[in-house]
C-alpha cells in the first residue's frame, strides 16, 4: 500500500540525537537484513516511542505504552521466540515509570535487545528532568535545578542481571550501529543506553558538551568463565561512575554463561524452541486442539 | 503453553496483550488490586483490537478490603475498565463448571471480537473445590473459535475498514504491521486527522454491535424455574438461588432465578421478555448498590423491587436467604441485608 511507502511525518527537532539512533538500526537492519518476518520493534512513550514508525526498512513496530515496552516485547519474544525483538524507550520510560519492568528484565536474561534514548529530559512533555540528569544541573525549563540524584543506567543494569551492557553517543552512528548489532548477537539481555543530546530542552548536554568528553573505553568485557564475573562486573560499574571529565563509550560487560530465559523455559518445555505458543495449533477443524480430558481426568476424586 | 510470574499485574497484562499480536492465545488472571493496575494496559489492547483474556475474581474491597473473602462490588469496574471508550465485553460465571467453560469462551469471544473479554468470578469460587460429575467435561466437543485470519504479508493493513467492524487479524512475524496506542489509520500508523478519527473511532465500537447482533441473548442469562417473583442475580449466588426455589417450593412459595451470565453486550430484549409482567424483582447481590440490577435499569428501564444484599465478604448462605425471601414475599419488605457466616 502506498502508506507503506510514503515516509510517515517525522516531528522530531532539529539536530536531535534521535536521527542518530535511527540512522543507525536502519544500517544494522540492513546488515543483519531484518524485516517484518524477522524483526519486531517495540517502543515505549516519548519522542523515541515514535522511532518504529520512523524506520525506512519493512520492519513491524508496536508503539506501546509509557515504561511498559519491555513488559510487551517479554510477550511477543517469549510467544515468537524465532522473532528478534528490538526495544526502543527513552530515559524517563526506562528509568521512570518503567524501571521495574527494566530491573526484572535482567533477572530473566530473555534475548533481547533495549535500547536506550538517554538525553536527561522528558522531551516530549517540554523538557521536565528525567531520572538520568545529574542532580544539581538546571536544565533549559527547570525552574530552579534538579533536586534529584540520577540514576546510573549501565550499573542498574549490572546489579539487574542484564548480560550485555554498553553505551554509545547518538551522534556516532557507526559506532552506535556496531553497538547496538553486537547486542542483538548477543545471547541474552542486551542494554545499549545511547547518550544522545536534546537540541531544544537540554542545554547542558550538548553534543560539543559530549564531544569534548567521550572516549572509547579500554577493558576487556568479556566473561570467559563464571569466576570472572565479580571482576568484571566490578570493573565495569567502577568505569560507569565516569562522567564529569570524560564519559566512556563501548561495552562494559559481555557474558553469555548465564542460560537465558528461553533456555531456562526449554528445559521444562522440550519442544519450546521448535513449537513455541505463535506457532501452536489450537483448534482442528473448529474444535479444541487440547486433551481436556486428561486434564480433567487428573482431577478425578471418585 | 508458557507461563510466565510477572514482577506486576502491569507486565502481566502487557506482557500478555504482546503475546497476543504473535498469534498465541493470552490470558492473565487478577483481583481488584491487580486489575486497577491493569486498567492503562486494557486501554491499549481495546484501541489495538488486541484478543486478550482477564480473568478477575472479586474479592471484599475497596483497597485490600478483605482480602481472603469473596465480594460482588467490581462489577461497574469491570465494565467500565481503562480510559476511553472501546469494546470491552464482559461475562460472569455462578459455579464451577461455568467457570469452565466460560474460559473458554471468554477466548473465543476475544479472538472473534478482536477486543479483551473481561471474565468474572468470585474469591469464593477461585479459591473453592467443588466435586462435579466428570460427564460434564467431555472436552472433545469444546469449540474454538479463532475470528477472522490472514496470512498478511507485506501490504498488511490490520486496521482495515469493514462493514461490521472487524478486520482479518495477521500476526506478527507473517505480516508488516503496526500498532501503537496513539490513534492511528488503517495501516497502524499515528494520524490526528479529523476525519480518520470520526470513522476508525466508529469501527471499533461497531464491534460491540457486531457481537451484540451475533451472540445470541438467551445465552446471556440462565432462567430456572417460572414465577411472578423473580430473584434476579448473578455470580456465586446461583447455587443458593437454586437452593432456596427447592426450599421455598416445600413452603408454598414460587420463585424464579435468572442468573445474568453476560454483562456487556447486554441481553437488553430478552431481559425485558422475562420480565415482563413479573409482579416483584428481587435483586440479589454480594454488593451494597446492587449494580447487577442498576445495570439491567441503565440497558432496560426496568428497576428491580426489593433487594437482598450482602457486603460482608461471606457467600450468601442459604438459611438467611430462604428467610429474606419469606420477608419480602410475604412481608413486602423492600431491602433486607444478610450478615451470615462467621
Amino acid at each position: 500500500m502506498e502508506e507503506h511507502e510514503q515516509k510517515e511525518f517525522n516531528d522530531w527537532c532539529i539536530g536531535c540525537g534521535d536521527f542518530g539512533i535511527l540512522r543507525s538500526e536502519e544500517l544494522l537492519a540492513e546488515e543483519l537484513k531484518l524485516d517484518y518476518k524477522n524483526f519486531v520493534v517495540v517502543s515505549g512513550i516519548g519522542c523515541s516511542g515514535k522511532a518504529p514508525h520512523f524506520l525506512t526498512q519493512k520492519i513491524s513496530g508496536v508503539h506501546t505504552l509509557h515504561g511498559r515496552a519491555m513488559a510487551f516485547a517479554t510477550g511477543i519474544k517469549l510467544s515468537n521466540p524465532s522473532l528478534e525483538v528490538l526495544i526502543e524507550a527513552g530515559d524517563g520510560d526506562t528509568f521512570g515509570i518503567g524501571v521495574g519492568h527494566f530491573v526484572n528484565a535482567g533477572r530473566r536474561n530473555i534475548d533481547m535487545t533495549i535500547v536506550v534514548h538517554d538525553n536527561g529530559v522528558y522531551g516530549l512533555t517540554k523538557g521536565q528532568a528525567s531520572p538520568t540528569l545529574k542532580r544539581g544541573e538546571k536544565t533549559k525549563s527547570l525552574p530552579k535545578p534538579n533536586i534529584n540524584d540520577s540514576i546510573n543506567p549501565i550499573a542498574l543494569a549490572l546489579a539487574s542481571g542484564y548480560t550485555f551492557v554498553a553505551r554509545g553517543f547518538a551522534y556516532d552512528v557507526n559506532g552506535t550501529k556496531e553497538l547496538i548489532k553486537k547486542a542483538i548477537q548477543h545471547k541474552g539481555m542486551a542494554l545499549v543506553d545511547v547518550l544522545q543530546p536534546c537540541p531544544t530542552y537540554n542545554d547542558i548536554n550538548t553534543n560539543d558538551w559530549y564531544k569534548a568528553r567521550v572516549y572509547n573505553l579500554d577493558i576487556d568485557p568479556v566473561v570467559k568463565s563464571i569466576e570472572e564475573v565479580p571482576e568484571k562486573v566490578n570493573a565495569a560499574i567502577s568505569k560507569s561512575y565516569e562522567w564529569e571529565q570524560k564519559i566512556p563509550l563501548g561495552i562494559f560487560y559481555q557474558n553469555e554463561l548465564v542460560p537465558t530465559f528461553e533456555e531456562r523455559l526449554n528445559e521444562d518445555i522440550p519442544d519450546y524452541m521448535s513449537n513455541y505458543p505463535a506457532m501452536q495449533p489450537i483448534d482442528s477443524n473448529g474444535k479444541t486442539a487440547t486433551k481436556y480430558e486428561n486434564l480433567i481426568r487428573a482431577r478425578k476424586v471418585a | 503453553m508458557v507461563v510466565v510470574q510477572s514482577e506486576d499485574e502491569i507486565a502481566a497484562i502487557n506482557m500478555a496483550v504482546g503475546s497476543s499480536l504473535t498469534g498465541a492465545r493470552s490470558a492473565t488472571a487478577t483481583s481488584g488490586p491487580g486489575f486497577s493496575l491493569m486498567s492503562e494496559g486494557i486501554s491499549w489492547a481495546g484501541m489495538n483490537e488486541a484478543p486478550v483474556l482477564i480473568t478477575y475474581y472479586m474479592r471484599g474491597a475497596p483497597a485490600t478490603g478483605l482480602p481472603t473473602r469473596s465480594g460482588q462490588a467490581d462489577l461497574k469496574f469491570a465494565l467500565n475498565v481503562g480510559h476511553g471508550e472501546f469494546p470491552r465485553i464482559v461475562i460472569a460465571s455462578g459455579d464451577h463448571e461455568e467457570v469452565f467453560y466460560d474460559s473458554i469462551y471468554g477466548l473465543n469471544l476475544a479472538e472473534r471480537y478482536q477486543t479483551p473479554v473481561i471474565h468474572i468470578i468470585e474469591k469464593c469460587l477461585a479459591n473453592a473445590y467443588s466435586v462435579l460429575d466428570m460427564k460434564l467435561f467431555t472436552g472433545s466437543d469444546i469449540s474454538i473459535e479463532r475470528g477472522l485470519l490472514v496470512e498478511g504479508g507485506e501490504d498488511y493493513r490490520r486496521f482495515a475498514h469493514s462493514d461490521n467492524g472487524l478486520s482479518p487479524r495477521a500476526f506478527l512475524g507473517k505480516a508488516r504491521i503496526f500498532y501503537t496506542g496513539d490513534e492511528h489509520n488503517e495501516t497502524g500508523h499515528i494520524t490526528e486527522e479529523s476525519l480518520n478519527r470520526l470513522a476508525i473511532y466508529e469501527k471499533r465500537l461497531k464491534k460491540l454491535e457486531t457481537a451484540d447482533r451475533e451472540i445470541m441473548e438467551e445465552s446471556m442469562v440462565n432462567v430456572f424455574g417460572d414465577s411472578e417473583n423473580v430473584v434476579l442475580t448473578w455470580g456465586s449466588t446461583k447455587g443458593a438461588a437454586i437452593d432456596a426455589m427447592e426450599e421455598l417450593k416445600e413452603k408454598g412459595i414460587d420463585i424464579e432465578v435468572v442468573q445474568v451470565r453476560m454483562f456487556s453486550p447486554y441481553p437488553k430484549n430478552y431481559m425485558k421478555k422475562i420480565l415482563a409482567g413479573k409482579s416483584r424483582i428481587i435483586a440479589l447481590e454480594n454488593n451494597y448498590y446492587a449494580q447487577g440490577a442498576e445495570v439491567l435499569t441503565e440497558k432496560t428501564g426496568i428497576m428491580p423491587d426489593s433487594y437482598i444484599l450482602k457486603w460482608t465478604g461471606r457467600p450468601v448462605l442459604l438459611d438467611e436467604l430462604v428467610d429474606a425471601l419469606e420477608r419480602v414475599i410475604k412481608k413486602g419488605e423492600k431491602k433486607v441485608v444478610l450478615h451470615g457466616g462467621a
